[in-house]
């Protein structure tokens, strides 16, 4: 703990010598409860501190987000965690911008769903239901820019392989079918850090009147291991695929429209063989996603709409806690009142096969400029077998406070 | 000698309206949109925006304007408050009537969207101001007619009156009194069906800025809500470097020049 404050206070200390010259501080101060309705036990009390330094010079700008989080659910010893989202040094020219550094990636034009959207891991350590910013790791990458009027070409390289994070042990979002990917790793082969198992993400794009269009590539380590060997404890070892997909948006009269696509090829997939030993095995398929959505304004009313297809080309019913084709829609509608201080909102994922489905609707209220109070929930119906239906006894009611500065 | 001075001050009084007689609702609106608006122009915004109850939010804006090959493009970044910081809408307007291209850049989202510009009269930012208030109206989408000329502060000015040819969401036409001199507009009433103003713009204070006239003050109030927008422009300067290229999804997402 006292490392951990004197590392904050360090930094705090830096950003303060640096004050004079245009550094500039923002950041997010917020206290997050979520009590689960079944039981009546805490799924968080979490206090959070994010931090946004950026110093701007002739030719570039440093940008450095450290966070301090503290959850007293956690295990005992491991309540506070301070760490830095990103840190990287943007060096900006006429047509060509580099960025060097630990970096979050966003791709794609989906939302709430990772199609094209594969360069950053996910910490899914409260299942899907963090922050937009918090959910996504950053990663120690080079990123080149080079832009050609409306067209822009994007190439990343990856120096290291970093992993999704999974719910820890002790966490309610943990399923018995999820491997264990928290804590620190042991038991799980990572690829070693070299040249040779670097990563290389290259992004295409048209940025025009009348669409935009993102055409992209990659050759990366899957974020997910696969389990071999026997099921009672297997090795849990990651794989590297191709993936390939693009992305269109336009407006067609009074609504958004966005197309997203993407193929994985050979993507690894755990197959159990009882014929064989050891009966866990890697098979491989193509993964072929699929997304389209629609945003818009109807009433007042600010809506979004996606359709979601995931498809195992080739399937085999013995790939382990997987389907050939899975259907997924989301829904988003949002309202504003009293001169935009209120915010209703209303988010719902809903899976087909089987049926089941993630409701959050939410409640904000801004009290002053940059402080603002929600209440909402985390509501999950459906079938025990599905993604969402799973954790039935794990609805929540939650409440937040932040304060934006 | 007294009579005579009274019939050559009245002949004065009218020769503004001999001289305008001649323009149609429409060439007035046409100098309107083509008056010189200067290029590159680079200002800092402070939008107050005020409730019924009297509760105020102040947002900074920064904002960068260019006019080239018939497109109006313009680039507006929240800088306060720490919420709405880094947030920024792009705008590209076109001469020839083409519907207008718009952007925004959520920085919670790290994403740019595309927004349809029929959502053109939805609040802009939750102020009293519309998204199509941002940006100048292309003349060709309403029937313009002179009405007559009002007297104000001392000034004369045209009342025009523009009834959009295609029903907009918001108010069925609207009132504009234009200075015939700079064809700069003063004041604009937004009227519904009923016949009731719904909305209403009012310059405060218009300057001229490197030979151009800016408004650099200007209020709306909404009149059925009772609350009211202030927007008061501040440090403007126009041929400010700027080019095609800045105009563009780096720039939404890099903020504004520093």
């Amino acid at each position: 703990m006292k490392k951990y404050l004197l590392s904050l206070l360090i930094i705090l200390a830096a950003a303060s010598l640096l004050s004079a010259q245009e550094l500039e501080i923002n950041g997010l101060l917020g206290s997050h409860q979520a009590l689960g309705v079944e039981k009546g036990d805490f799924h968080e009390l979490r206090e959070t501190l994010n931090l946004k330094l950026e110093y701007w010079g002739e030719q570039g700008n440093l940008h450095v987000s450290p966070y301090f989080n503290i959850d007293p659910l956690t295990a005992a010893g491991e309540w506070s965690e301070l760490g830095v989202r990103e840190m990287y040094i943007d060096l900006i020219g006429n047509f060509l911008d580099l960025r060097i550094g630990k970096q979050a990636v966003f791709w794609g034009q989906a939302e709430g769903a990772f199609i094209t959207d594969v360069v950053s891991p996910q910490n899914l350590s409260s299942f899907i239901l963090a922050d937009f910013e918090e959910i996504r790791i950053g990663i120690p990458a080079v990123k080149a820019t080079a832009y050609f009027g409306p067209f822009t070409v994007e190439t990343l390289w990856i120096q290291k392989f970093i992993p999704t994070i999974l719910p820890g042990t002790d966490s309610p979002w943990r399923t018995e079918l999820m491997p264990d990917l928290s804590g620190d790793l042991s038991g799980v082969i990572l690829p070693e850090a070299n040249l040779e198992n670097s990563e290389v993400f290259a992004r295409a794009s048209y940025f025009g009147s009348l669409m935009t269009v993102e055409i992209m590539g990659g050759y990366s380590w899957n974020d997910l291991p696969v389990a071999e060997g026997v099921p009672m404890n297997p090795d849990l070892v990651y794989h590297r695929s191709v993936i390939t997909g693009g992305n269109i948006s336009t407006t067609v009269g009074p609504v958004g429209v966005r197309a997203e696509g993407a193929v994985t090829l050979n993507k690894p997939y755990s197959s159990f063989q009882p014929e064989i030993s050891p009966v866990l095995v890697t098979e491989n398929h193509h993964l072929i996603q699929g997304l389209i959505g629609l945003d818009g304004t109807l009433y007042d009313f600010n809506f979004s709409v996606q359709y979601i297809l995931n498809y195992i080309n080739n399937y085999n019913p013995a790939l382990v806690n997987q389907k050939e084709i899975l259907h997924t829609a989301t829904l988003r509608i949002q309202r504003k009142f009293l001169d935009d201080r209120l915010t209703a909102s209303f988010l719902s994922y809903l899976g087909f096969d089987p049926l089941d489905s993630l409701i959050r609707p939410e409640v904000s209220f801004w009290i002053e400029d940059g402080l603002k109070v929600s209440a909402g929930a985390d509501i999950f119906l459906g079938e025990p077998e599905g993604k969402f239906g799973i954790y039935e006894g794990k609805s929540q009611i939650t409440a937040s406070l932040q304060w934006y500065f | 000698m007294k009579k005579l001075k009274i019939v050559f001050a009245a002949l004065l009084l009218l020769i503004p309206v001999f001289l305008y007689a001649e323009l149609t609702g429409t060439e007035v609106m046409q100098e309107v949109y083509n008056r010189p608006k200067g290029n590159g122009m680079a200002s800092e915004l402070v939008m107050t925006i005020t409730n019924s109850r009297g509760s105020v939010r102040v947002r900074s804006i920064q904002q960068y304007q260019l006019k080239d090959n018939g497109v109006e493009k313009k680039l507006m970044f929240f800088t306060t408050p720490a919420d709405v910081k880094g947030t920024s809408f792009m705008t590209w307007s076109y001469e020839n009537g083409q519907t207008d291209d718009r952007w925004i850049y959520l920085p919670a989202m790290r994403r740019i969207r595309r927004i349809s510009s029929d959502g053109s009269n939805d609040s802009f930012m939750g102020s009293d101001f519309t998204y199509e208030d941002m940006t100048l109206r292309y003349p060709d989408l309403d029937r313009h007619q002179v009405t007559g000329e009002e007297q104000i502060q001392g000034r004369s000015y045209l009342v025009v009156e523009s009834t959009p040819l295609n029903p907009v969401q918001g108010y069925l036409f609207t009132r504009s009194w234009i200075d015939p001199d700079t064809y700069a507009g003063i004041r604009k009433e937004f009227i519904d069906s009923t016949g009731q103003v719904v909305r209403r713009l009012s310059v405060e204070s218009i300057k001229q800025v490197d030979g151009i006239w800016v408004v650099t003050d200007m209020t709306m109030e909404n009149l059925v809500k009772k609350s009211s927008t202030r927007i008061q422009m501040q440090e403007v300067t126009f041929d400010s470097g700027l080019n095609d290229s800045f105009f563009s999804e780096r720039q939404m997402q890099r903020g504004p020049k520093r």
